[in-house]
């Protein structure tokens, strides 16, 4: 975890253009954002997708970075927003296949999706409940964010989040019941 | 249920009370709130044991090349002024301006009568703002080809469109704008400070050159569960806040959803 000065050191040479240094941003933070996208999105290609898009937006608006809140709270709030640009585009159109030959068989990639699948009952039920509940949960009880951070992200009250979190439970909690019926 | 006692359930659910007695005794009070403390704890054991996610090394790979290959080919306009991206927009407009005026002075050595044609303030004149004023046989339109512009902002950026529901709550919330009902706004009206930095690009975005961000308000109409929550509240640089022009911009897409002139 990096501290709030090196992040600002960091983006302060990412503006100077160093190629190295928003390489180096990338590295900091894209495993939590492509596990915040993963969980929101509920497929692989949609959270890979919207995690490329996320740093394209960190690189393009990081003059706008205030610095009021810390690197990794405004590259959560770019993420979640992605993400649901990503849920929009995907109820307007079918996801096309990828091509067999465009990458390389990514064996890595098809076990995490097969351990992923040993708990499939919990990946249904999120992806049932509406976004604004499982993005509230997902960051709280899945991420670990404080509360105070989740409405600086969501850019809503606490109050609100704490509303999001305990009735987004609820929900997930009728989507396991149901589940087992 | 109240909030409070959904919260005291949650909260006895995720373990974190010192004192469990109070949630301890609401849950026992009814099976409304002993339904809501299973669900709680069921969601939470779920949430729980749930494993990582992360990226190979290979989709690392392929997304930091993929993204790379997108920012060389694509434009960036992080840290560019809004006002660079017409530079070569005026520099062709002073080009042409300078060749008609050469030719409607030759015309005009050569002409009588009245003329049907493009009139030109040249640029090298010394004045300040060139103009350029279409004259016809029929009359003065006198309309340039722009919109019309006052003090330097955009008097009618494109705006959004909304159905009247939603007008009326961007309306409604204007107006509070306007009373003062948001104080932090009220006070950055009264300062003459120009836009910052980092929202001049998404002013500049949504057409409101010359305008300037007062802050942020509660978005009072999403259009979408997936809308902005806050809109960026905007007038213009020299503008006040009880008259003149008011603009509401989605600071996602940097869009107006609502202006007044």
């Amino acid at each position: 975890m990096t501290t709030a000065s090196q992040d600002a050191e960091l983006l302060l040479r990412v503006l100077d253009g160093d190629h190295d240094a928003f390489n180096q941003v990338m590295r900091n933070h894209e495993d939590r954002v492509f596990a915040v996208c993963m969980r929101v999105i509920g497929n692989r290609e949609g959270a890979r997708d919207a995690t490329q898009e996320t740093f394209l937006t960190v690189f393009r608006k990081a003059s706008q970075f205030k610095g009021n809140s810390a690197l990794g709270t405004w590259i959560y709030r770019i993420a979640v927003n992605t993400c649901y640009d990503q849920l929009r585009k995907q109820k307007r159109r079918r996801t096309e296949p990828m091509p067999e030959h465009h990458d390389p068989a990514d064996h890595a990639a098809v076990e995490a999706i097969e351990s992923a699948a040993l708990r499939p009952e919990i990946e249904h039920a999120l992806a049932a409940i509406p976004a604004d509940f499982r993005t509230a949960v997902v960051l709280s009880d899945i991420e670990g964010l404080g509360l105070p951070e989740i409405a600086e992200i969501l850019a809503v009250p606490v109050g609100t989040v704490k509303s999001r979190v305990f009735r987004g439970r609820r929900l997930l909690a009728g989507e396991l019941g149901n589940q087992s019926t | 249920m109240r909030d409070y006692e959904l919260e005291l359930i949650a909260s006895l659910a995720e373990r974190t009370l010192d004192d469990e007695t109070e949630a301890l005794a609401l849950v026992e009070s009814s099976a409304e709130h002993r339904a809501e403390y299973e669900a709680q704890k069921l969601a939470l054991r779920h949430l729980g044991a749930i494993g990582p996610v992360t990226m190979t090394d290979t989709e690392k790979t392929a997304m930091h090349r993929d993204l790379w290959t997108d920012l060389r080919t694509t434009p960036s306009t992080t840290g560019i002024p809004w006002y660079y991206r017409w530079v070569p927009v005026a520099a062709g407009l002073l080009v042409v301006v300078g060749v008609v005026s050469v030719l409607s002075n030759q015309s005009a050595n050569d002409s009588s009568g009245e003329r049907a044609g493009a009139t030109v303030v040249a640029a090298d004149d010394g004045g300040g703002d060139e103009t350029v004023q279409e004259e016809t046989a029929q009359g003065d339109d006198g309309a340039a080809d722009e919109e019309p512009t006052s003090g330097g902002y955009a008097a009618s950026p494109p705006v959004a469109e909304t159905d009247e529901a939603t007008a009326l709550e961007f309306s409604n919330a204007a107006e509070k704008v306007r009373q003062g009902e948001y104080p932090a706004l009220a006070r950055s009206a009264l300062q003459s400070d120009s836009a910052s930095d980092e929202t001049q690009v998404c002013l500049g975005d949504a057409g409101l050159e010359g305008y300037r961000e007062l802050g942020e308000i509660p978005n009072p109409a999403p259009t979408s569960e997936f809308a902005s929550n806050t809109l960026i509240v905007a007038i213009p640089v020299d503008g006040t806040l009880t008259d003149g022009p008011l603009a509401f911009v989605e600071p996602d897409t940097c869009t107006v959803v609502h202006f007044e002139g």
